[in-house]
């Protein structure tokens, strides 16, 4: 905190009025942290929010905190802009130097920059060239990379650094402002502004990021001292902190709100983390650059990343102090190049700003006092270089000297650069933001157009083209494994971003064979940023319009999938919202010919371990596992080769996940049901059967118990073979007349429709999915026209939207019935496949 | 006899902290006679030598420098918050009048101003309203913070005129811009000599007649204040008891009846002791919307986890932290003080505390420290079961009553480490060091 003050004596010396007290030198204290306070920041005592101000709050209210949290990839046409804020105000005329104008020399016999001697100015025109120090930025320019505008400014200057930035920053001229040009911008955007829209390298907010209603982000320079550990030990404590916020404590609106701004700390500095390695080694603008492309690079969304140098204040001194921050202008901007990936460099742009330029006569102490107008940079890869606007007269209106103490007058209003950047590369919303229109400058390629050397942005995670018709696969046998990992996006991958999807090639590995049609997948959602949810469908198709599991984001959530495969053998998974994690285990594989065919049966519990059922009637422990012999019992024929179980945990004591896979086999690296403490967890398992005709299940977590109910087999001797379709819904109860289903079954019909045959249909897989529920209770489907069973797909929760994979017997009349518990209950119900003999 | 509940809830308001032999002291008497002990303030002890003099180097040369004077003033008044002041409602109550008749130091930059003005502020604490504000308005700090030091007949700057009526004393609305006229020009004159002592300077004071809140005649800029607080009397008295319940109880809640009773009494003795009494006698500051609707501010928090550790600002350095938080002493981000609750709330904030809460927590695992503050070495919370580990901790930072969400979460964490990591020898220091640092952010602990 709280540097010692960097000594701006002489800048108050000329602001000061006639008043001598204002020269004793105890009032001093001007720099940029001094700046940020008296418009009204220093991070959090941030001036907008008294009582109950839910406009900013509402990131951090319970229901509303996730959307905060978005992040995701940029469109490819999303522009990003860069601001270099120069703090002190920067002399226009020593950086861009009219050397071809004999006044500059007239005027500053004792700092001019020439043409020859040692550090000769870079000339870039016959009129105009750059300081010395500014190497790189001329090497962009002569990629016509740089725009130069000319003498920017406000109307009626004011002399004084605290009115000067704070109208810069304001993006307003006159009062005191409370909110800034960016932050407006963000109010504009919406919904779509979040934790990772805007965001300030350093860890203080400046005015100009701080809206009405949203603020941007501060992301310190050597990332979050707190919560960015990747590691697993941190990140089960974070863990716990974050559950602070799983749901409200019943303690006010307040103590939800802390939760969930730990919680949105935390989300940062850990999305953030993989950023600040390898460790940058730069320092100054450099470094903050640096951190800038790094976090443009990692696609998490922002569109404005705002940096800051400091100390341009150049009373005396001027041609070493001014040259030492040139150089660290142009360091930056080459770091920042050189850090940029190529895929974003056509659509990212740099701007400088300085709240004035300073005066055309130097003093006698080789320095310069505050000004006015000065010149700066835009720079990009869709920038079209060059000079731009009026260079500012440097003589007076008379043709003769500017008097002594005269400044020079602004030739472009600020503002103009502002509507340039807000409607040429943040989408528009200029003439909103900045109160009234102000002329643009034409200095902008389309953004995302391809220049330069610069190849094509690709669009992250775009699926593969769909380049088949949706067909069914063949009659198919089963063959069930020992469950293998095909994917886990945490592992060196990137999580699913909004809209996006990934490919997962399913055959040709892992024991699955090239020539396998379907797979039983068992996908898992995991710390996902919103509530989403994902589809999973063969990757040669369409995406249909249909959802194998729902997250409700922050939470670890998986589902069994059958789904067809590709001609080459992969799946698409794609993810609505925000973004998640995604983890695919294989458990089984369809193949055409010999192979295991589907047994349905009856519902029968084979494990309880609260009554004794199936295993000692004690929980079990964490870290261990039990052995479920199945082979002949509920059912299940002596030679199945693998079952189809609805296992559920209740009551376990901590977090933690279940494996299932065959006995006597080493246990795999794969999961099949996550678990909080407390919570009741049911998920479809298809499991391969080992040694003595069993099933392992394993418990990763604290003490549960667990309860198993099957409802089916797939052996060699006899069965029906799967039909695997490419996903269709069937029911969406929210649709239509909107009649959310009560304690009366309904009846859907699910075959002559969506790819499922009018005959030989014995049974269909099914994702069903519970959501918006009034109440706790179960859901279950079963045959139209036979006695309800007393078994459970599925557990509901009231206001969640809970999904799982269901293979059901069809009735006699070619319909399921689907009973619901308890309140009401909107049902989706998708078909992924069928069996047929 | 009070109700333990409604003990620690006025003592967490009133003394940054419930501090158990407080709850018990408290608990046998009636809420008003424990409301009237909290209240029991003497007069404090003078500043520090090293902050309470001019840190003129011309006059003296081995005068600290203003900067380390800073520092120590930070420092000194945390220490004091948490563990010097007998009765810390004093600090409480100066904490309250630094953000309402707030000064900066980067604008004073003078810690011998600030500090001096922060000592009127703990004298005056429970005192007469009318002469603190007497007071208040000739301290080098305010003639410097808000310009008045540069107010003149001949160059007249209104900055303070206007503050003092819509900040100070009124609220906004209460005035026309033709008494801010006035009154800017019967503070003309009012300014400091060159060692930034107060100075009277009847050659720049404006000795033409002028009407303020239709009072005419040479109005010098005490009269302002006198005639505020008798024509607006009800008004001022109404903002100012308002200003402490949403201090001391929660912004948004406040019972007007009860408060604008309050206010009438206060407006006939300005006698702050009373109106504060009167305000934490009103049933309505304890009810749910006032126990669950302050949130601390980072001052308020920092002082909890000191108390609660037993580890000074020596120790602690919190005035490192604090800027992080969004609430340095001395440093107010402008004329109207630090917002409450939600302006403390952003996800940097909440790092910042995460990592004044990480600093403490690696002092608590120091044995020899942990002895030296009369407490046991917190490493052991390992070898508890998990219930007694979240007890200890709960007790620690008194998380109560804690919320079932809270206990759930630290259990978790708990039990997840004891799976993950059987042999109870083996890293379980990192278990104990986690829960801590979890239990000193936990939303009840960021909760007054």
């Amino acid at each position: 905190m709280l540097d010692p003050d960097i000594s701006a004596r002489d800048a108050l010396a000329l602001l000061s009025t006639n008043d001598a007290h204002r020269l004793d030198g105890t009032r001093e204290g001007f720099n940029r942290r001094r700046f940020l306070q008296m418009v009204g920041l220093g991070l959090g005592g941030g001036a907008v929010l008294s009582g109950l101000d839910t406009g900013v709050l509402g990131q951090f209210l319970p229901d509303e905190w996730r959307q905060a949290f978005a992040g995701g990839p940029l469109g490819p046409t999303d522009g990003v802009l860069v601001i270099i804020g120069m703090y002190g105000g920067n002399d226009g005329l020593n950086t861009v130097i009219p050397y071809s104008n004999p006044r500059y020399y007239e005027y500053r016999t004792n700092i001019a920059l020439r043409t020859t001697g040692t550090n000769p100015l870079i000339p870039i025109n016959d009129d105009f060239g750059l300081h010395h120090n500014l190497s790189f930025v001329k090497a962009l320019y002569d990629q016509q990379q740089v725009a130069i505008l000319h003498g920017v400014g406000y109307p009626n200057p004011d002399l004084s650094h605290f009115n000067s930035m704070a109208y810069w920053m304001a993006g307003k001229v006159g009062g005191t402002p409370s909110n800034g040009w960016i932050g407006r911008w963000l109010d504009g955007i919406g919904a779509r502004a979040d934790l990772y829209t805007a965001g300030t390298i350093g860890s203080s907010l400046p005015l100009h990021l701080l809206g009405q209603v949203k603020r941007g982000t501060a992301i310190p320079e050597n990332g979050f001292g707190f919560g960015g550990d990747t590691d697993a030990v941190q990140t089960r404590f974070y863990n716990g902190i974050k559950s602070y916020s799983s749901q409200s404590a019943g303690r006010g609106i307040w103590h939800d709100a802390i939760a969930g701004a730990s919680r949105g700390q935390i989300d940062l500095a850990q999305r953030v983390a993989p950023i600040f390695e390898p460790e940058i080694t730069s320092d100054s603008l450099a470094k903050k650059l640096t951190v800038a492309a790094r976090l443009i690079n990692a696609d998490l969304g922002f569109r404005v990343l705002d940096t800051s140098l400091d100390s341009f204040d150049h009373h005396s001194g001027e041609p070493y102090e001014h040259g030492q921050k040139m150089q660290e202008l142009n360091d930056g901007i080459a770091a920042f190049f050189a850090t940029l990936s190529p895929t974003f460099a056509n659509r990212v742009t740099l701007m400088t700003f300085s709240e004035f330029g300073r005066t055309p006569w130097s003093n006698d102490s080789q320095g310069t006092d505050h000004g006015t107008a000065g010149a700066h940079f835009v720079i990009g890869g869709n920038v079209k270089g060059g000079l731009y606007g009026t260079p500012p007269s440097l003589s007076s209106s008379t043709g003769g000297q500017i008097e002594r103490w005269g400044r020079i007058k602004m030739t472009m209003d600020f503002r103009s650069m502002y509507a340039t950047m807000i409607d040429g590369l943040l989408g528009g919303g200029a003439s909103t933001v900045l109160g009234g229109n102000f002329e643009k400058i034409d200095l902008f390629r389309p953004v995302g157009a391809p220049v330069g050397n610069f190849p094509d942005p690709g669009v992250p995670g775009s699926p593969s083209t769909p380049t088949v018709p949706a067909t069914p696969s063949g009659p198919a046998s089963f063959v069930g494994m020992t469950p293998a990992r095909l994917i886990d996006t945490r592992d060196g991958g990137a999580p699913i971003g909004a809209a996006s999807s990934i490919t997962v090639q399913v055959s040709g590995g892992h024991g699955v064979p090239a020539d396998a049609v379907a797979a039983v997948l068992n996908v898992t959602a995991v710390d996902g940023t919103d509530p989403s949810y994902l589809t999973v469908w063969p990757a040669d198709v369409a995406k249909p319009n249909t959802s194998s599991l729902n997250t409700r984001g922050g939470d670890v959530v998986p589902n069994l999938v059958i789904s067809k495969l590709s001609a080459a053998g992969a799946v698409n998974v794609f993810n609505l919202a925000g973004m998640t994690h995604c983890v695919v285990d294989v458990v089984g594989y369809f193949v055409g010919g010999s192979g295991s065919r589907f047994t349905s049966l009856s519902p029968s519990r084979v494990l309880d371990t609260r009554d004794g059922i199936g295993a000692p009637a004690t929980a079990v422990g964490p870290g261990t596992s039990i052995d479920l012999v199945v082979s002949g019992v509920g059912g299940v024929a002596a030679d199945a080769d693998a079952v189809v179980l609805n296992v559920t945990v209740t009551e376990p004591t901590a977090a933690g996940f279940i494996t299932a896979w065959p006995a006597g086999a080493p246990r795999p690296t794969a999961s099949n049901l996550n678990f909080v403490a407390g919570q009741t967890v049911p998920n479809l398992v298809v499991a391969k059967l080992g040694a003595g005709g069993a099933v392992s299940l394993f418990n990763s977590g604290g003490s549960t118990h667990l309860v198993a109910d099957v409802l089916g087999c797939f052996r060699s001797a006899d069965g029906a073979r799967l039909i695997a379709l490419s996903p269709a819904r069937l029911l969406d109860t929210r649709e239509g007349s909107g009649q959310a289903v009560l304690q009366t079954p309904i009846t859907l019909s699910v075959v002559n429709r969506d790819g499922v045959p009018a005959s030989g249909v014995t049974g269909v897989v099914l994702n069903v999915t519970a959501t918006g529920g009034s109440a706790n209770g179960y859901v279950t489907v079963f045959p139209s026209g036979e006695a309800r069973p007393m078994a459970s797909n599925l557990n509901t929760v009231a206001g969640a939207t809970r999904a799982n994979l269901v293979i059901a017997k069809v009735g006699a009349d070619g319909a399921v019935a689907l009973f619901n518990s308890a309140g009401a209950q909107h049902l989706v119900v998708d078909v992924v496949g069928y069996f047929t003999t | 006899m009070a109700e333990q509940a409604q003990i620690e809830h006025l003592l967490r308001r009133t003394e940054f902290v419930a501090r158990p032999a407080r709850v018990a002291a408290l608990m046998a008497l009636s809420l008003e006679a424990a409301i009237d002990d909290i209240l029991a303030v003497s007069a404090p002890p003078a500043l520090p030598t090293y902050i309470d003099h001019n840190n003129d180097r011309d006059l003296d040369p081995a005068a600290p420098s203003n900067w380390d004077q800073y520092v120590y003033s930070l420092k000194w008044w945390f220490d004091r918050m948490a563990f010097d002041s007998p009765k810390p409602i004093q600090e409480k109550m100066t904490l309250f009048w630094h953000g309402h008749f707030t000064s900066d130091w980067w604008k004073v930059y003078d810690t011998w101003a600030m500090t001096s003005q922060n000592q009127l502020y703990r004298v005056n604490a429970l005192g007469n309203f009318q002469t603190l504000a007497q007071q208040m308005a000739i301290e080098p700090a305010m003639l410097r913070y808000l310009d008045n030091a540069d107010n003149t007949k001949s160059s007249p700057n209104q900055n303070f005129a206007r503050e003092l009526m819509e900040l100070f004393l009124l609220g906004v609305g209460n005035y026309t811009e033709a008494d801010v006229e006035a009154s800017s020009a019967a503070w003309t004159g009012h300014t400091l000599d060159d060692d930034g002592h107060y100075w009277f300077r009847t050659d720049r004071h404006n000795n033409l007649s002028k009407t303020f809140f239709a009072v005419t005649g040479n109005l010098n800029g005490p009269d302002i204040i006198n005639i505020i607080l008798d024509k607006k009397k009800q008004i001022a008295a109404r903002y100012i008891v308002g200003k402490l319940w949403d201090f001391f109880a929660a912004p948004g809640t406040q019972p007007n009846d009860g408060l604008d009773a309050i206010a009438t009494t206060f407006a006939s003795n300005w006698d702050i002791k009373v109106a504060l009494k009167a305000i934490l006698l009103l049933p309505e500051f304890y009810t749910d919307p006032v126990k669950q609707g302050l949130i601390r501010s980072p001052i308020d928090w920092v002082v909890a986890v000191m108390v609660q550790t037993g580890y000074r600002a020596g120790l602690l350095n919190p005035q490192w932290y604090v800027e992080g938080m969004g609430q340095v002493p001395f440093s107010p981000p402008n004329v109207s003080g630090w917002r409450p609750n939600g302006a403390w709330i952003n996800t940097s904030s909440m790092g910042s505390r995460a990592e004044f809460a990480r600093n403490a927590t690696w002092r608590l695992r120091d044995a020899q420290l942990a002895q030296n503050a009369g407490r046991g070495d917190m490493g052991n919370l390992w070898t508890l079961p998990v219930d007694q580990a979240v007890d200890t901790v709960a007790a620690l930072f008194a998380l109560n009553p804690m919320s079932v969400r809270t206990r759930t979460a630290l259990s978790d964490y708990a039990n997840g480490e004891r799976t993950l990591l059987p042999k109870a020898d083996r890293n379980g220091w990192w278990m104990a060091t986690n829960l801590l640092t979890m239990a000193m952010i936990a939303p009840e602990m960021h909760l007054a």
